[in-house]
């Protein structure tokens, strides 16, 4: 019981930080990113593909360069030139860059390491621990708990950057209202290239981290997306405390629903227990539990 | 200002189509001189050689491109073999193989539109892949008549007069599995116990009625049955509970695919299960499973984790003494390859036995047409390959053999061979298997 | 909009058929839908526009509720395999397939009433990732063991032939055709919907809500009719393409579908429920079919899939960054341009 209820906090925080991005750039451009998941591909198959060669952790810092530089040129070419637009219409322009950045990363995989598709790849460097600590009767799952401390490490830098930089705040003026961070001087063009940047940096960590659960990298990372869908709709699409509170929510509903309803629903019914979940706190929030409300009125 | 940056992000675009279009010249280009460098054919043999076409559908880049691509390297590595004439007689006889082939990211849909343009190609037969394009093609096929091989080995395609496949099924596999699990705790003095875990999709649930069936029949008690479903990330609950119902002493069925298995050997390790065996079907762990566990659980794990398959592993393909065996290590080598695994043993075999169908039907100087290729399957006699048991089918019986290999993982990481189980051949029916093959794809 | 033609009469001006040329190109395009099978008639290119098909009504149905009523939903995937397993229950009890498929309609509308409740409550972002809790939760209930009896479970369910009265619709022509009717049957209808009274009271709807509701339209109930058409031509494509490849398991259909047809109604145009849906959806089938063939053609090999998802996602983003308005506003705008030639509008 308490085994599960520790796994499920510590997968929380990996969907926490996964739901830390989209809220990011929700932020600045007001649109979910739904090229998500390649780009988590594709910095897992990029820290697969330089780990042997430049260790850990320059492998990292290659992928979270790589992934930055992807971020600025999506932002500059892609929805930047859409302002404007139909939100939904730059939406569906992400899932154009989807499929861009996973034919980008199939002609790398065919050109550079010779696999020919999205083959299943074990980490020759695992980029965290992978055994167990033991506490008492308590097994924590290492690669887990790094990924937690690594998820609340970024959350905290975030924040810290977020609340007490001049960039931070010139950020949090634009989310807030355009126009009038535009009047009183803000460089809207700054703020979007810096939310982009550091959101580009975080879907490598939670790619990352998501692939070390299945000790390598495959199709199946770009899952991430996906999974982290109802965190960023549970704790409201701009709130970034949101995000950490549901991450943990969704990833203790997962592990409650699998303990308890499985039996009474049927097997599989825990993995879309946080779902429903999701579907009847939004009946009664519904901007999510911490997203700004707009008060509309008959 | 507007247009100015909606012209960037056009601009942008088109850089990038150049950037595409200068990878495919320059792919164009060292192909060409790897042409050049290759050898022309031997002296001697000026003749034109005949084409014979095969659809290979495949996945590379959508949920199964995991093992997809596995399957996609071994089956190019023979076509490359049998046409640089090094294996089987074809290229002596005058013939050459092309595989057209075609990734569907394992849509369905896709799937049945591929089979159409694969028909109007011309191909004769069909290197098919999983458990969905194989079922929803059924018809098709069986209405056209064109040989359909798949890695789906599923009893109730052996019904379809069109399917084939080289490993015996996953129900007989099962089979082999739960005699292997009442042997084991016998030896050891214990009751044979059995907890099941399966993925909630079609590939998961096929063997389960035969599972349950033949546990019943050996004395094995199915104490357990949970859903690990092929996204999950950790599988503690489903242990904890299957502790609960089973104790320590029990064997765990993995019915999933690599990941999943690799998830549920993590969460046992960590619940401290240290007596609890885990055996997977085919698909299940492979010989990544240790570079994917990592060194410490696999050093926990080591000796307890088993599979059941129908070929030889890696392992010892590799160092066999064998000419095809080295052959086909060279040839996947020669694609550069990684990480080797058994898949690609497997998709070898699939393409050697489909070679030999046609090597057989040239010999015995028939036409090369879908309808003659079924003809050779059934009636060559069995084929030999030193990577598997001899593979046989029959007219009405396409099962291809009955005998399971069964292997475990070492501490270090390697893997061996255990055992060898042969089960007996059941009649083809609903109650043996305990399934209902009525009418599945007969049109 | 360019100024320049008007009419008298209203009844004039509402007509979907103004001009001589609307009836040639009318007669000569249905001629063509219904009769270039018998000058190219392969196996593949048919079973490509049934493909079409069937998803374009899908896509029309999430048109009627996206771009008419302004609720984003990505569950047309899960209606759609409700859709075919459904219709082929019913036909397998008896009812003859003609009738099933719009029957599993009907039955499927239903669901689409349930998922749509939430619509009440939430709102453009929030309502899309809801209704992917529906697609997802509606997948595993189909997966489940416990309904192995309605969707085959571990096995293909396998749809009966196609049967017209006492004739059994065998070749790929003659579903096609079949199909076919049905489909301009269905979008024929649906192009009215946006000029009769529902049409204005979903577009109230999309437009502002809360003016809607002062102005006396009733926004649930529009909003609940609105997800009962998408679920109902969700369902009925779902049935075509099962009776169309007679084969259906609980993979054909996926959360890939939903996003497919999303996508094949935001490039297509939105609200532009015939013209838009069709055109997306060729697009978002048709065009990396065309791609893929192109490579094989061209004999590429190996870096094709790379260079098939760069392709189409490019030019997915050429499209959106130069036509946001989707391929019907191209068109139009191709249109005009001929119309006014050799001068320009603007």
């Amino acid at each position: 019981m308490i085994d599960v209820v520790v796994d499920g906090v510590l997968r929380g925080g990996i969907y926490a930080l996964a739901a830390l991005s989209y809220v990011i750039i929700y932020r600045a451009s007001k649109i979910v990113n739904l090229a998500y998941g390649a780009m988590a591909m594709l910095a897992a198959y990029l820290y697969w593909f330089f780990s042997p060669m430049v260790g850990p952790v320059l492998a990292v810092l290659i992928s979270v360069g790589t992934l930055v530089m992807v971020a600025f040129l999506v932002e500059r070419g892609v929805i930047r030139p859409m302002i404007g637009e139909p939100i939904i219409q730059i939406i569906m322009a992400t899932i154009g860059v989807a499929f861009l950045i996973r034919g980008a990363l199939l002609a790398f995989l065919i050109l550079g390491p010779r696999l020919p598709g999205f083959q299943y790849q074990p980490f020759e460097v695992h980029p965290l621990p992978t055994g167990i600590y033991r506490l008492g009767d308590l097994a924590i799952n290492a690669n887990f708990l790094w990924a937690f401390i690594a998820s609340l490490a970024s959350f905290g830098a975030f924040l810290v950057f977020y609340r007490y930089s001049l960039l931070g705040i010139a950020m949090r003026a634009m989310a807030n209202d355009r126009q009038a961070a535009l009047a009183l001087g803000v460089k809207p063009v700054e703020s979007y290239m810096f939310s982009w940047a550091i959101a580009g940096a975080l879907i490598t960590l939670s790619g990352l981290f998501y692939a070390s659960i299945f000790g390598g990298v495959a199709a199946r990372v770009e899952e991430i997306g996906i999974k982290a869908l109802p965190v960023i709709i549970l704790g409201g699409l701009d709130s970034v405390g949101g995000a950490i509170v549901a991450g943990i929510i969704v990833g203790l509903s997962e592990s409650f629903g699998r303990l308890y309803l499985d039996d009474v629903f049927g097997g599989g019914f825990g993995d879309v227990f946080p779902l429903i979940l999701m579907v009847l706190i939004m009946l009664f929030r519904p901007y999510g539990l911490f997203g700004t409300e707009r008060i509309e009125r008959v | 200002m507007r247009g100015v940056s909606k012209a960037v992000g056009i601009a942008i675009v088109v850089v990038i189509v150049a950037v595409i279009a200068a990878i495919l010249a320059m792919q164009g280009q060292q192909a060409q001189m790897a042409a050049a460098e290759q050898p022309t054919a031997p002296a001697g043999a000026p003749m034109e050689l005949k084409t014979i076409t095969i659809g290979c559908l495949v996945d590379l880049s959508g949920p199964t491109s995991g093992v997809g691509v596995d399957v996609s390297v071994g089956q190019k590595a023979f076509v490359s073999a049998v046409n640089d004439g090094k294996i089987t007689r074809l290229k002596e006889l005058g013939y050459r193989l092309e595989c057209i082939e075609r990734d569907f990211a394992y849509k369905v849909p896709e799937a049945q539109t591929a089979y159409q343009a694969f028909k109007q190609q011309g191909v004769v037969m069909i290197w098919g892949w999983g458990t969905g394009d194989t079922l929803a093609l059924a018809v098709d096929i069986n209405r056209d008549g064109i040989p359909y091989t798949s890695y789906s080995y599923t009893v109730t395609l052996t019904n379809n007069p069109y399917n084939f496949f080289m490993m015996p099924t996953y129900q007989d596999q099962a089979r082999a599995a739960v005699r292997f699990v009442k042997k084991y705790f016998e030896e050891r003095g214990l009751e044979p116990k059995l907890a099941l875990t399966y993925p909630n999709v079609p590939y998961g649930l096929e063997p389960l009625p035969t599972i349950r069936l033949e546990a019943e029949k050996a004395g094995v008690a199915i104490c357990a049955e949970e859903i690990v479903e092929l996204t999950a990330t950790t599988a503690r609950e489903q242990l904890t509970r299957i502790r609960g119902k089973c104790g320590e002493d029990v064997a765990i069925w993995i019915g999933g695919t690599l990941s999943s298995a690799v998830v549920i050997a993590k969460s046992a390790y960590e619940l401290g299960m240290d007596r609890a065996i885990l055996i997977s079907n085919i698909w299940g762990f492979n010989e990544k499973t240790a570079k994917l566990l990592g060194p410490e659980a696999t050093q926990a794990l080591g000796g307890r984790l088993y599979r059941v398959t129908g070929a030889k592993m890696w392992d010892e393909v590799a160092e066999m003494d064998d000419p095809q065996a080295r052959l086909l290590v060279q040839y996947i080598t020669a694609q550069g390859v990684k990480t080797p695994t058994e898949v690609m043993v497997r998709a070898w075999i699939n393409a050697y036995v489909s070679a030999k169908a046609l090597e057989y039907l040239i010999e015995q100087g028939k036409e090369i047409t879908p309808e003659n290729i079924k003809w050779a399957f059934e009636n060559m006699g069995p084929v030999e390959t030193p990577f598997a048991p001899p593979i046989q089918f029959k007219p009405g019986d396409h099962r291809p053999g009955f005998t399971t290999f069964v292997y475990v993982m070492n501490g270090d990481g390697s893997w061996s061979q255990v055992d060898t189980v042969e089960v007996e051949e059941l009649p083809l029916t609903n109650e043996a298997y305990g399934l209902d093959l009525q009418g599945d794809g007969v049109p | 909009m360019p100024a320049g033609i008007f009419f008298e009469r209203y009844r004039r001006d509402m007509a979907f058929l103004k001009w001589p040329i609307h009836y040639v190109g009318l007669a000569i395009g249905m001629a063509a839908l219904y009769l270039w099978p018998l000058a190219a008639g392969y196996d593949y290119l048919l079973r490509l526009a049934i493909w079409i098909a069937a998803w374009s009504m899908a896509a029309a149905g999430l048109n009627v509720l996206f771009g008419l009523t302004g609720q984003i939903s990505l569950a047309q995937g899960a209606f759609m395999a409700l859709g075919a397993f459904t219709s082929i229950w019913l036909a397998t009890n008896g009812v003859p397939p003609l009738l099933a498929i719009p029957l599993a309609g009907l039955l499927v509308t239903a669901v689409g009433l349930l998922f749509g409740l939430p619509s009440l409550r939430l709102k453009e972002l929030y309502l899309l990732i809801s209704t992917l809790a529906a697609q997802f939760v509606i997948d595993w209930l189909l997966r489940t063991e416990g309904m192995a009896w309605f969707t085959g479970g571990a096995y293909a369910k396998l749809a009966p032939p196609l049967t017209i009265g006492p004739i059994t619709v065998a070749d790929t022509y003659g579903i096609y055709v079949v199909i076919l009717t049905i489909v301009v049957l269905h979008l024929a209808a649906l192009a009215n919907i946006g000029r009769s009274y529902i049409g204005r009271a979903l577009k109230a709807v999309r437009d502002r809500d809360i003016a809607a509701e002062i102005i006396g339209v009733n926004v649930f109930k529009y909003k609940l009719l609105a997800f009962m058409i998408s679920a109902y031509m969700a369902a009925v494509g779902g049935a075509l393409w099962a009776f169309a490849v007679r084969s259906v398991t609980v993979e054909s259909f996926t959360f890939f579908t939903s996003l497919e047809v999303l996508a094949a109604v935001l490039i297509g145009g939105l609200g532009r429920v015939v013209w838009g849906s069709m055109l997306g959806t060729v697009f978002i089938i048709g065009v990396p079919e065309a791609i893929k063939m192109a490579f094989l053609w061209l004999g590429v090999r190996g870096i094709d899939i790379a260079l098939r998802d760069a392709v189409f996602g490019a030019l997915i983003l050429a499209f959106l960054l130069y036509e946001p308005l989707g391929l019907t506003e191209l068109l139009r705008k191709i249109k005009e341009r001929i119309r006014l030639f050799p001068f320009r509008y603007y």
